[in-house]
């Protein structure tokens, strides 16, 4: 069996595709039901001119770098040409990462009021003469 | 709008973008990484390199004169891989206010977690094959 690596690249210029790499699993709250495209992962952030980076997931704050890979990735998808003949063909390119290899940050800040403070803030609101 | 690959990859200081999942996120298991020396490239990118092996062998990846073993390295690590915005396969071909209001602001999507790259190791032409196939023709004059 043969298997072609086909790739529509015009010369060597193929599209470099980009990798953000964290340790562990990325996973949505539990309470999350409606499906997660298009769902926010995180704000990816280059504070300085260097190229570390940061990446806030919910109240974790990772901090990384951009690394160049020592050897190219290339991007490949099974593409059925008949019913028996399958070929691999090159649609990207990645030659960088952002790294994430430290443990998450925990971000404290001012909690979010709860419900119960909310409502006591309407109340006051509703309070206030015009 | 700048969006997808690009903008992570071009990030410009105090700058950032948000990272979401894209559209079209799933498993995608026709998609795969195979890590490669540089000096492959060229022969890779202009389709002089196939996929070799027997449904009862380990695929091996030859050029015109190497073989190199394929085998699967996978990773605990989460790698989230980002597509070029204008990569026709993923690209939004509607869009609806929501959408239009999420690309005012830099993103770059999330089309798949890789759970590992492909990689190879030179070995030695496997000639069994070819021996085989000699064998049924020998040569007389």
């Amino acid at each position: 069996m043969e298997i072609k690596i086909k790739c529509n690249c015009e010369g060597d210029k193929c599209e470099e595709w980009a990798i953000v790499e964290v340790q562990g699993h990325v996973e949505v709250q539990p309470h999350f039901q409606l499906p997660i495209h298009n769902l926010p992962i995180g704000q990816l952030c280059r504070p300085s001119s260097q190229e570390v980076y940061t990446f806030t997931v919910g109240y974790h704050e990772l901090t990384g770098t951009k690394v160049a890979l020592k050897k190219p990735l290339l991007v490949l998808k099974k593409v059925k040409q008949s019913s028996d003949n399958v070929a691999l063909e090159v649609i990207g390119l990645i030659r960088h990462r952002i790294l994430f290899k430290t443990r998450p940050k925990a971000l404290i800040s001012k909690p979010q009021p709860t419900m119960k403070e909310k409502e006591r803030a309407r109340a006051a609101e509703a309070k206030l003469p015009n | 709008m700048e969006q997808g690959a690009e903008v992570v990859l071009n990030l410009q200081p105090s700058s950032s973008v948000t990272i979401s999942y894209h559209p079209l996120f799933g498993s995608h298991d026709d998609i795969m990484l195979l890590e490669l020396d540089e000096k492959l490239l060229p022969d890779t990118l202009s389709q002089r390199v196939v996929v070799r092996g027997q449904p009862d062998q380990d695929a091996v990846l030859c050029t015109k004169s190497k073989t190199y073993a394929m085998k699967f390295v996978g990773t605990s690590n989460s790698v989230l891989l980002i597509p070029p915005s204008d990569h026709s396969e993923f690209a939004d071909s509607t869009m609806d206010c929501d959408q239009k209001a999420q690309n005012q602001i830099p993103a770059a999507s999330v089309i798949k977690v890789a759970p590992g790259t492909m990689e190879i190791v030179e070995v030695a032409s496997k000639l069994d094959k070819l021996k085989y196939l000699l064998s049924m023709n020998p040569y007389s004059s």
